[in-house]
């Protein structure tokens, strides 16, 4: 073959339109190679993959709707009557208002979803261990992103929950009163309370987000995506595998789609409410109790006993600190410990689910 | 006047009935879209070159036949049911009205349908030519049984002329009918590429689901684009006051007020755009990736916006089944007047005739169901229990009541609620009733005690 022929193909080869623009430009044609080799697994089970991803898709939605409330939410005494202001007189507010705090909450619970669906499949194993932790701290961080983000209303239920909360964080032995207090930014929650929260919720946590969240997209993109054993015990001619690019990416927009749709209707149907402006000097009314994914720890640290000197919230973040240090560190307990791995696991979300709803009986929800 | 009836139209029935009217226009409208798809299909030279897409085309054509003839007639059966059992006066009056329409869509039902038969078994067993002649005859009968049925339903909503000559013409080319029968064409066809799109995800990968998929998302996507000038063109022939009803549900939306028209119109409209990307993302640039799941998940977002305009356009229906002419409970206008003197003594097939102190309960449950319950569902929105409940006790619910008296002037609720017919005394029992049912009234044990013998065995109450 002929050097001009070879130049041709080469040429034919070469993507056109922006592709053909950027590549003209900048080196891309190494990441082009690496995108349109990328696979992923498709077998029965594959859909667990898309947890991630709807993860990732709720996390953008909270930045843009988050962007957005921020062109009119005030922190400090004007937080309520800001967010009066937003539901009742911004064009659409309350409609970015609730699709904000629905999509909260959905990120919280795909992000868990996404992690015990990871342990399951045993997708922690060596050498995903740093993919696997980046998403723990991913929850954390989104539980903190909810927890902060709950008071910036400052009405009745936001205030006397972050009360509970504050009284949780004291009760952690040593740093806990620290912590408190550098949290309320005095003595009680009040107003400088939601000027701390607030730079926490729309700078201090979506800045480590994001960062992690590069962290742990970059290990998952060098790696690929783990391969569970039922899947790699398959003859080889049976291990489908589709291209991430355009097949998985594409499939991923599909779920998206519909995951926004769902979230349309219940912003549309059930509007996010906005309740009484909080009455720091009021007695605790009843029924007031956290988000849904602290409601087991709500409820535990209830039913818990002082035990000599250990007073239950003690022991409680004994609990929780152990149960959490234990789940972060699945990838090190070793390859002969996977059964027991799972059986905590199990133990694990059993004791969320049950204890949530006792919690939900208890304040009279359920 | 209603005959004595159950009262199915509450919660569960509610939901029923609006899942079966969702069913049954998706299935009635894919039939024609189903037939253009077929007819041009078998056009297609790959007809005759490869095996795999003739198996496709029967495989499709069987799938047709069991959407149009099994889930056609059921959800069709069903519907009658539940009219029969809540509104029968209102659904014999139209069949009795236009029984040459009713006997003309039934036939042509009928033709469509076998048409459809033969269609499928004569798969190569016939000419194709032939064979592409039962396909075109198919798409052609069933556009047909779509133009008898449009016309009975747009003059649902827009009866115009018809009031005043009762000429069978000006009921059949009614105000909406030719630009309620555009979106229903567009419609029809949409849901007939959104049927193939379901059998071509269960197709393997290759270029033959490639070239199938992006022929029936052509049927999703290019109505998508002509379906809101279509949608505007009905607007503007229906009844101002619907259009009005329809703006006053947006004209708070800014701020979050909203009806729940408003809340479904905007269900309706995402869900539509949604199919129309999910169509453009799944079947056109990834068709080979296009799987059994991401076909259910079209048919589900094809569902939600079929169903939420079709409650959309029963709400704006309501209460009438006919605009301007008769009540959906069944009461026609002209015989308004005399039972607004008295309407349990008037009425023919009430158990009780005349309020007392006892049966006060009673009597108001009577003229609820009469009334009420065929026109809106009681637990649901527009009920009379809703427009009730910032009433504390029987007094304020009896001064919603008297608002929403036939002739009363300030009747704000007019457009969607049946206007109540009946005296003072018939008033205050409607009132007690509602306002026991609110949980603001206090009845006595004898008031209890009659209602129960009434819901029991109401024939032994008869005076």
């Amino acid at each position: 073959m002929s050097d001009l022929q070879n130049d041709q193909n080469s040429k034919s080869d070469a993507p056109t339109g922006v592709l053909g623009w950027l590549g003209e430009r900048y080196q891309i044609q190494g990441l082009i190679d690496y995108l349109a080799k990328k696979e992923v697994p498709s077998y029965r089970h594959s859909f667990w993959y898309y947890m991630g991803g709807l993860s990732l898709l709720f996390f953008m939605v909270q930045i843009v709707t988050g962007i957005l409330l921020l062109f009119y939410y005030t922190p400090g005494k004007e937080a309520y009557s800001s967010v009066k202001f937003i539901v009742e007189k911004v064009e659409f507010g309350w409609l970015i208002r609730s699709i904000h705090s629905y999509a909260a909450n959905l990120m919280v619970f795909f992000v868990f979803v996404h992690m015990f669906s990871v342990i399951f499949m045993k997708a922690y194993r060596r050498p995903r261990e740093l993919t696997y932790i980046t998403g723990f701290i991913l929850l954390a961080l989104s539980m903190g992103m909810g927890f902060s983000g709950y008071l910036l209303p400052w009405d009745e239920l936001a205030f006397f929950a972050t009360k509970i909360g504050m009284n949780i964080t004291e009760s952690v032995p040593l740093i806990g009163p620290i912590m408190a207090g550098m949290l309320k930014g005095g003595p009680e929650v009040g107003f400088d309370t939601i000027s701390r929260f607030f730079a926490l919720h729309v700078w201090g946590i979506p800045l480590l987000m994001i960062g992690v969240l590069g962290a742990h997209m970059f290990f998952l993109q060098v790696q690929g995506i783990s391969e569970p054993d039922g899947f790699k015990a398959l003859p080889v001619e049976k291990q489908k595998r589709v291209k991430f690019f355009p097949t998985f990416m594409y499939d991923d927009f599909l779920i998206w789609l519909i995951a926004l749709n769902g979230l349309i209707v219940l912003a549309v149907f059930f509007p996010w409410g906005l309740g009484p402006e909080a009455n720091v000097m009021a007695p605790t009314p009843e029924g007031i109790h956290p988000e849904w994914y602290f409601m087991a720890m709500f409820q535990i640290l209830k039913i818990l006993p002082n035990i000599g000197p250990l007073e239950s919230e003690h022991i409680g973040n004994i609990i929780f600190g152990l149960t959490g240090a234990i789940l972060a560190l699945i990838p090190f307990w070793g390859n002969n410990r996977e059964r027991l791995v799972s059986y905590f696991t199990i133990a694990v979300l059993a004791g969320l689910i049950i204890f949530s709803i006792l919690a939900y009986h208890a304040v009279g929800s359920i | 006047m209603n005959f004595p009836f159950w009262q199915a139209g509450d919660g569960f029935f509610g939901l029923l009935f609006i899942l079966t009217k969702t069913l049954f226009t998706l299935t009635t409208l894919s039939a024609f879209g189903a037939g253009v798809f077929l007819a041009l299909g078998e056009k297609n030279p790959l007809f005759d070159s490869h095996s795999g897409y003739r198996e496709f085309m029967k495989k499709f054509t069987g799938f047709v036949l069991f959407v149009v003839t099994v889930l056609g007639t059921v959800s069709y059966s069903a519907l009658w049911i539940i009219y029969i059992l809540t509104a029968p006066a209102t659904l014999s009056t139209i069949v009795h009205e236009f029984v040459w329409v009713w006997i003309l869509q039934g036939f042509a039902y009928l033709l469509e349908v076998g048409s459809l038969f033969v269609l499928y078994s004569t798969f190569n067993k016939v000419h194709k030519e032939n064979h592409v002649d039962l396909a075109w005859s198919f798409a052609i009968l069933s556009l047909i049984t779509l133009i008898i049925s449009n016309a009975t339903l747009s003059f649902q909503q827009t009866p115009g002329h018809w009031l005043n000559t009762l000429k069978f013409e000006d009921a059949w080319f009614n105000a909406s009918y030719l630009a309620s029968l555009s979106v229903r064409i567009l419609v029809s066809v949409q849901t007939g590429g959104i049927l193939a799109l379901l059998v071509i995800s269960t197709l393997d990968k290759g270029k033959l689901k490639t070239e199938v998929a992006s022929h029936a998302a052509s049927f999703v996507i290019y109505p998508f684009i002509l379906l809101p000038f279509a949608t505007l063109w009905f607007l503007a022939t229906i009844d101002p006051g619907m259009v009005d009803y329809l703006a006053a549900g947006f004209s708070g939306v800014e701020e979050g007020n909203l009806s729940v028209l408003t809340r479904f119109v905007f269900l309706a409209v995402f869900s539509a755009v949604s199919v129309f990307i999910f169509t453009l993302l799944g079947a056109v640039l990834n068709a080979d990736g296009f799987k059994r799941s991401m076909g259910f998940w079209l048919v589900i977002l094809a569902f939600t916006a079929a169903g939420s305009t079709e409650f959309v356009r029963t709400l704006l229906g309501n209460p009438y089944a006919i605009a301007g002419y008769m009540y959906n409970n069944g009461i026609k206008i002209n015989d308004a007047d005399q039972f607004s003197e008295g309407f349990l003594a008037k009425a023919k097939w009430t158990v009780i005739k005349e309020v007392t102190d006892e049966n006060i309960l009673a009597a108001g449950k009577e003229l609820y169901m009469y009334q009420f319950s065929g026109a809106t569902v009681s637990g649901g929105y527009n009920s009379l229990f809703s427009l009730a409940k910032a009433a504390t006790n029987v007094q304020e619910t009896l001064d919603l009541i008297n608002q929403i008296k036939w002739g009363s002037e300030s009747n704000l609720y007019a457009a969607y609620v049946p206007s109540f017919l009946g005296n003072d005394s018939e008033a205050n029992a409607l009132a007690s009733y509602v306002a026991w049912k609110n949980g603001v009234f206090e009845p006595t044990p004898e008031q209890i005690a009659y209602l129960k013998k009434f819901e029991t065995a109401p024939a032994g109450l008869v005076q």
